[in-house]
């Protein structure tokens, strides 16, 4: 099996299966353009620090052999549901920091069930959670002046519960 | 990094896999997230895919979001058969749309309609109605005797209905203890006529009016 070298931004060089690698599809893309011979230059991955890499890295691995998505992306089922495999809910046990780092490499690198997973990860911490709980999970400041929030409250009285 | 700084398009897609409930909530965090929320049409549309059919999924979310809708209910004892003619205000080419819903529509089911709560439980409890987060009758009070609509849960916090049971209720109310707080108009028949005027504010599609009378 062929292997290829990432570039971190912190010029850091991680060797990587090929296979596992084309989980990227930015990677994939740019390996077909030079005609899949990168053995010997390492690729710049230059929005992607080594710690971030390889956990995405990490990831790719363990979901190196799952079907393709299907093509039908925006499927209900898919997009509504909150369901994470037990793999992939362990795997999202990081600091906050980490898991948006994630979330932005697995954009940029491309690879959309990790995108998928980091969003829903996110999603059901704010599930259920009161706005002013919402604020201190992700320390959001709340930019409303006490008149718009008076008045938004008078217009949502229904969703404080 | 802070979850406020991903880029708006992520955070979009983070939206997309929360429910209205959440939704609503989400809007009451900062102004970031009140804006992406209530901007995106479809993180809106999905507040009303809940319906089978697609004909009343783009209707209804027209009559909450059109400003100037009025939506004619009729009622037909003692069937109690409920139908919504809903009257799209006139476009720019003059021409005015009108579409039909029918009582048995999935989302007039569910147990969504639903009032605050009140401590003073001993005291007639009057509330101001929301229709899908929507207030009701602008800014009147409605006197709602909970114990009296059908298939309402009364519990721990605010009484949910369908809207569907609670049109029922309403319409009842109207058609056989004509005194109750509801104003009713002279002559009215087994027929009975209910129109709500829907207007927008600033954010979000309000009722201005309830009125209900005999079937036209």
């Amino acid at each position: 099996m062929s292997t290829i070298k990432l570039l971190s931004s912190d010029n850091a060089e991680l060797a990587v299966d090929k296979e596992v690698a084309e989980r990227s599809i930015l990677i994939k893309n740019m390996l077909e353009d030079v005609g899949g011979d990168m053995s010997d230059q390492a690729i710049p991955i230059p929005n992607v620090n080594e710690a971030v890499l390889r956990k995405v890295i990490e990831w790719c691995e363990h979901h190196k052999s799952d079907p393709p998505p299907p093509a039908d992306e925006d499927s209900d089922s898919r997009k509504k549901s909150t369901d994470i495999e037990e793999w992939d809910q362990k795997f999202m046990q990081v600091d906050q920091e980490m898991l948006f780092e994630i979330i932005l490499a697995a954009n940029y690198l491309d690879i959309k069930p990790l995108l998928d997973v980091g969003c829903k990860t996110v999603a059901n911490m704010i599930k259920g959670k009161s706005p002013e709980e919402i604020r201190k999970t992700f320390n959001i400041q709340n930019d409303f002046t006490p008149e718009e929030e008076d008045q938004i409250r008078r217009e949502n009285e229904w969703a404080e519960e | 990094m802070t979850i406020s700084r991903l880029p708006v398009e992520i955070q979009e897609q983070i939206f997309t896999h929360l429910d209205w409930t959440d939704h609503f909530r989400c809007t009451l965090v900062c102004k970031l997230w009140r804006s992406i929320i209530l901007s995106n049409t479809q993180i809106k549309d999905s507040w009303y895919t809940r319906c089978s059919d697609e004909a009343i999924d783009s209707s209804l979310h027209n009559i909450f979001t059109t400003p100037g809708v009025e939506c004619v209910c009729e009622y037909t004892p003692p069937s109690g058969d409920l139908d919504f003619e809903v009257l799209l205000p006139a476009t720019s080419s003059g021409r005015r749309g009108r579409v039909n819903i029918n009582q048995k529509s999935a989302l007039l089911q569910e147990n969504i309609f639903r009032a605050p709560s009140t401590d003073q439980k001993s005291e007639p409890q009057y509330f101001y109605l929301y229709l899908l987060g929507i207030p009701l009758c602008g800014d009147q009070l409605i006197k709602v005797p909970w114990e009296g609509v059908e298939g309402a849960i009364v519990g721990e916090g605010a009484p949910r209905v369908s809207i569907s049971s609670f049109l029922n209720w309403l319409l009842k109310v109207v058609t056989q203890e004509p005194d109750l707080d509801v104003s009713v108009e002279e002559g009215v028949g087994p027929r009975v006529k209910l129109v709500l005027h829907f207007s927008c504010n600033q954010y979000l599609p309000w009722i201005l009016d309830l009125r209900i009378g005999p079937s036209g």
